[in-house]
């Protein structure tokens, strides 16, 4: 039943979704969201940086670490934009080129992992109902397409989505060797598992886990006698390819951004009450019982579990305004009644795709459980595309236990209630939830650069706010600077004639709100653009000539010449 | 015969254990009586003496109080403890905490119905037994046991219907008068039991129609006995005080809702597919579906419990978290087996949480708390279906894990017994007790006493630590009730109760308890009392003479 579709018919559904997950994916994609937001607009500019000079923004010549803005960036999204940037130009499309186009192409090559997952052509839901991995793979794809999880990603310069892209074909590989055993397809997957290593912090923990999983899982396969060699060898690219990589990952630099957001330096509030707790009660007992490492373990349990609350999942996401629309899930809320069914057939499955399901579910949120805030929807992105597996398990699921005449009426409802949330979904993205989200995306600072680079003939220097942080990598990269020139004279501090102030709260750095604007322009005749914060206290400094607002009309900078 | 014996014993040790947490120290841990609980207590107080509350009326349908009309039935409870152990913390707390025990062993008989088929399986009574034990040493069941909540006891007849109910169709199909009555009680007990028995007991009728069909005479004795029981509540549930109280935490009075969708409509100029997608019916059901799942939050179930520390030491789940792997797994053996009347638990599960649902508070232990034993027989299916799994090593699996439960437990009441009471006195109006003892000592000395109603309800705890009289307090006293219902006692014997003491009118000869403020220069502190964690909560001051 339900098994008989032509290939040809399958590849042209396939198609219709890739096509579609594109559109998803790159329409407007230089309009929405906003604005490019800090880590997009340098990820860019260090690509540019490296096409044209082979160094990085420093001048360190092919970095696997990009100092950026002292946060060490992964290396690999990097590199890959290097091509768009080349091939585009610098500008916001070749920014977030990259992760739309592997986004996309994560739909399509989930098809065919979910294939080589099931196993077989055909497999049994309820003795006596059969039906076509085919068709399950096929929902799945469209299930990825339309997840406003994935889509969100897609359509930004996020490297964890293009390591996502990695980790589902490296996956890919290996189950076409499990499955038929070809030599080339464990290399592959080894070298492919390998270089995702390259993308993103979450990955380094994600990776590894995933190879054990395999390694157990399948260790009959693997570990046969006829496999042994072509197990070692793989194990022998994964480590080559690695190796340069894993001093550097354990570096000071690497771990930089670990110790800014880890749980341990990070949870003080319940720390604090646990050793109130353990002061006021002496003793042995008191110690053992609120012990500070006692309170970290809880913070991890808790910031792993919140990754499966249902507020998180379907409701309203993490939170942060750049990781999804506000009052959507991860998932769509519809999902609900297809995931418990889901969850509950995959005890009909073969038991060990079953285990690598389940456990891929499991261990996804595992870095970001380590880390603060959790819930976090960037470092648990690694989950994708389990959760839309389960959906499409869940669908049929309900649809092989109904009557007849109720399966299309079913699936009727079901398009229906899709298409309601996938519309509300996409009108809010495009609508409302765009503009109120300006702020979290550094809008603003486009707008300033088209008018300061329209009108900054007459002035010896332009003076920039850091109250918002990083002004410079916006100016380099709206004015596609020449990285060889910013290499050799430029800092954050300035380039050219322009002049950038710093950020309290990063490093110590000085506003511009209480300095001598004459003296740290060194001229009289300069263009400041302060925020509203710092105008109002150089208010009688300035003539204003000019208020740049962003997308949601909200005044971002005030720019105003000395007077 | 010795397995028999075997299980008897299991469950004597059992239910002493459970005993034992739910008694020990019951008077002084929680570490004062809250506003409720102090009601609870003097209205049972008056009840003992006369036969009216406080106000002098005869509670049926509902106990005035702060015009929150409490169901009555606590109350009544309530007088023969604080007869026998005296107006105080533990008679007030004696019949959630008697009863609480006694769920603890109604759950062990009720297992053996729910798998009536199966009873005499191994499995199915070390099932039983387990869910017993784990029920007695739940942290959520042992917090709520242990402070007089109503919800406790309405949890247990709500817990004796069902076991009823299983009993008739089982047995003896009589037993459904038995049934009747304890849901009714349940009305009388909280209010979540009015919304959720109606849901269940439709639910189990519509499940074994046969049985109710082919005993029509029963039915119909069982449904007359339960109407006649309910009959007195009627017109107060239709009564425009009840849905006021109703409307207060519910979600769909919440405006806020309706503002958006219209906002969201008037932003897209009201174009048609607007006004379908900010359909406001669908709002709702999110928000609904929302506040739902809430309950079911794995952080407030497993790691921080409710974020009310009456709930919660805030410490520990409502759950253990050592529950939650044999909670998934007995979910799943559940479905898989489909042993018994095993469609029962979920279908508890998932209903019990409907009338938390439509509050804005949530999740919410207390609204919630029919839902216990369910969660509580899964867990122990699911260990028990885990053990059976070993045949060699069954012992030593059983003992490891145990030892695993046992310092998790230990965990939850290390805290609970040394921490909780410091830590968060002041969710227990802790310092009133204090109060009040000093201010009868002082009080001959004074012509007035004024007291600040900052800290809530001052009067109450005047009445039930001061022991005062309800038949005086009835004549002397002067009671404002507002349209919305909430009754204000202004003043009684010397005490007089202010919403702000203004202190540039402070009269001579008068004794003044308020919170920790600056004083004018013509007044002086006599005395503070303070917090179990050292802050200043009352200041007692005079002027100078």
């Amino acid at each position: 039943m339900l098994a008989s579709i032509t290939t040809n018919k399958v590849y042209l559904i396939l198609f219709l979704i890739v096509l579609f997950a594109g559109i998803l994916r790159f329409y407007r994609v230089t309009d929405y969201p906003v604005s490019l937001y800090w880590d997009e607009v340098s990820s860019a500019y260090n690509a540019y940086s490296i096409a044209n000079t082979g160094k990085d923004e420093f001048g360190t010549p092919h970095p696997l670490l990009f100092r950026a803005f002292e946060d060490y960036k992964t290396p690999a999204n990097i590199y890959l934009s290097a091509f768009p940037v080349k091939f585009f130009g610098l500008n916001e499309f070749s920014a977030r080129f990259t992760s739309a186009f592997l986004g996309t192409l994560t739909v399509l090559i989930t098809f065919f992992l979910i294939k080589e997952l099931l196993g077989k052509p055909v497999i049994s839901l309820t003795s006596g109902f059969w039906i076509g991995s085919d068709y399950l793979a096929l929902l799945t794809s469209f299930f990825l397409s339309i997840s406003p999880w994935h889509t969100q990603f897609s359509r930004t310069g996020f490297e964890a989505n293009t390591g996502l892209f990695f980790i589902v074909l490296g996956s890919l590989f290996l189950f076409r060797f499990i499955r038929r055993e070809r030599p080339l397809n464990i290399y592959l997957s080894s070298a492919i598992f390998a270089v995702s290593i390259y993308f993103y912090r979450s990955i380094w923990i994600f990776v590894p886990l995933l190879i054990l999983l395999f390694l157990i899982v399948y260790r009959k396969v693997l570990f046969a006698k006829v496999n042994l060699k072509n197990t070692v060898i793989a194990g022998l690219i994964f480590l080559i390819i690695t190796v340069p990589f894993a001093p550097i990952m354990f570096s000071k630099q690497g771990l930089i951004r670990a110790r800014q957001v880890n749980v341990v330096d990070n949870s003080t509030a319940q720390t604090a009450r646990f050793i109130s707790n353990q002061q006021n009660f002496q003793g042995i007992v008191g110690k053992i019982v609120f012990n500070r490492r006692v309170a970290y373990a809880q913070e991890v349990i808790r910031g792993y579990l919140s990754h499966y609350s249902a507020s998180y999942l379907f409701f309203q996401g993490d939170g942060n305004g750049r990781h999804g629309v506000k009052g959507v899930g991860v998932m769509y809320l519809y999902s609900i009644i297809l995931i418990l069914p889901g969850l509950f057939v995959l005890s009909k499955l073969e038991r060990k795709s079953r285990w690598i399901i389940i456990t891929w579910l499991l261990i996804a949120p595992i870095p970001a459980a380590l880390s603060v805030p959790a819930p976090h929807a960037l470092r648990s992105l690694n989950m994708l595309p389990m959760p839309q597996l389960v959906q499409a398990l869940g669908f049929f699921m309900i649809f092989v236990h109904l009557r007849k005449n109720l399966r299309i009426f079913f699936s009727g409802a079901l398009v229906i209630i899709i298409l309601f949330f996938f519309v509300r979904y996409v009108f809010s993205y495009y609508g409302p939830n765009a503009n109120l989200t300006s702020s979290e995306w550094g809008d603003g600072y486009k707008q300033l650069t088209e008018y300061v680079f329209e009108n900054e003939k007459p002035y010896d220097k332009i003076v920039i706010s850091g109250h918002y942080w990083q002004p410079y990598i916006y100016f380099l990269f709206y004015k596609n600077y020449d990285p060889a020139k910013f290499q050799a004279g430029g800092s954050k501090k300035g380039f050219d004639k322009y002049l950038f102030g710093g950020t309290s709260w990063d490093m110590n750095g000085k506003e511009l709100g209480d300095q001598d604007l004459k003296k740290f322009a060194n001229t009289s005749n300069a263009l400041v653009a302060l925020s509203p914060v710092e105008y109002n206290l150089q208010k009688n400094n300035l003539e204003v000539v000019k208020e740049i607002k962003n997308h949601n009309n909200e005044v971002v900078f005030i720019v105003g010449t000395l007077k | 015969m010795r397995k028999y014996i075997n299980s008897k014993l299991f469950l004597l040790i059992i239910i002493t254990v459970a005993a034992f947490l739910r008694f020990y120290q019951l008077g002084i841990n929680p570490p004062g009586l809250n506003w409720d609980e102090a009601a609870w207590a003097y209205n049972s107080y008056s009840l003992g003496i006369d036969g009216k509350d406080e106000f002098g009326k005869l509670p049926v349908s509902y106990l005035e109080s702060y015009g929150d009309y409490k169901p009555p039935l606590y109350a009544y409870l309530g007088v023969l403890p604080i007869k026998i152990f005296g107006l105080d913390a533990f008679g007030t707390r004696f019949p959630s905490a008697f009863f609480g025990v006694l769920t603890v062993l109604l759950v062990y008989f009720l297992v053996k119905e729910v798998f009536f088929k199966n009873k005499t399986e191994p499995k199915i009574e070390s099932t039983a037994l387990m869910a017993s034990f784990f029920l007695a040493i739940s942290p959520w069941h042992i917090m709520l046991s242990r402070g007089a909540f109503e919800a406790n006891v309405s949890t247990f007849f709500i817990i004796l219907g069902i076991y009823f109910f299983l009993r008739a169709v089982n047995k003896n199909i009589w037993l459904l008068i038995f049934s009747a009555a304890s849901f009714a009680a349940s009305f009388y007990t909280f209010n979540t039991a009015r919304i959720f028995v109606p849901l269940i007991v439709l639910f189990i009728a519509f499940m074994f129609r046969k049985n109710l069909f082919a005993a029509k005479k029963q039915v119909l004795v069982s449904l007359l006995v339960g109407f006649i029981l309910v009959l007195p509540l009627v017109p107060f549930l239709f009564s425009p005080q009840a849905k006021l109280r109703y409307q207060e935490v519910n979600i769909f009075s919440d405006i806020n809702i309706v503002k958006t969708t219209n906002q969201e409509i008037a932003n897209d100029h009201g174009v048609f597919w607007s006004k379908v997608i900010h359909n406001r019916r669908i709002a709702y059901g999110r928000e609904f579906l929302k506040h739902y799942f809430d309950n079911l939050n794995p952080g407030f179930l497993f790691i921080t419990g409710d974020g009310n520390p009456r709930f919660s030491t805030q410490d520990t789940g409502q759950m253990y978290l050592w529950d939650l792997p044999f909670l998934l797994v007995g979910l799943y053996i559940l479905f898989r087996k489909k042993k018994g009347y095993y469609w029962l638990l979920p279908v508890w599960l998932l209903l019990g949480i409907i009338p938390a649902a439509t509050a804005r508070e949530t999740p919410h232990a207390l609204r919630i708390e029919t839902v216990i034993p369910t969660l509580q027989i899964i867990t122990a299916y699911g260990f028990i279906t885990f053990l059976f799994y070993f045949k060699k090593y069954r012992k030593v699996v059983k003992v490891l894990f145990l030892i695993a439960l046992f310092l998790n437990f230990y965990y939850f009441y290390h805290g609970y017994m040394t921490h909780y009471a410091r830590e968060y006195s002041s969710e227990w109006q802790y310092p009133y007790r204090e109060a009040v003892s000093y201010i009868q000592d002082e009080k001959h000395k004074f012509d007035k006493i004024v007291i600040t109603e900052a800290l809530g309800r001052p009067y109450i705890y005047f009445l039930t630590y001061g022991k005062f009289d309800p038949k005086e307090f009835r004549k002397e006293a002067k009671i404002e009730r507002e349209v919305f219902g909430f009754v204000h006692v202004r003043s009684f014997d010397k005490y007089k109760f202010e919403n702000d003491i203004n202190l540039n009118k402070l009269s001579a000869n008068t004794l003044y308890l308020d919170v920790p403020r600056n004083l004018t220069i013509n007044a002086k502190i006599v005395k503070t009392f303070y917090l179990m964690d050292g802050k200043p909560a009352f200041i007692a001051y005079e002027t100078y003479k």
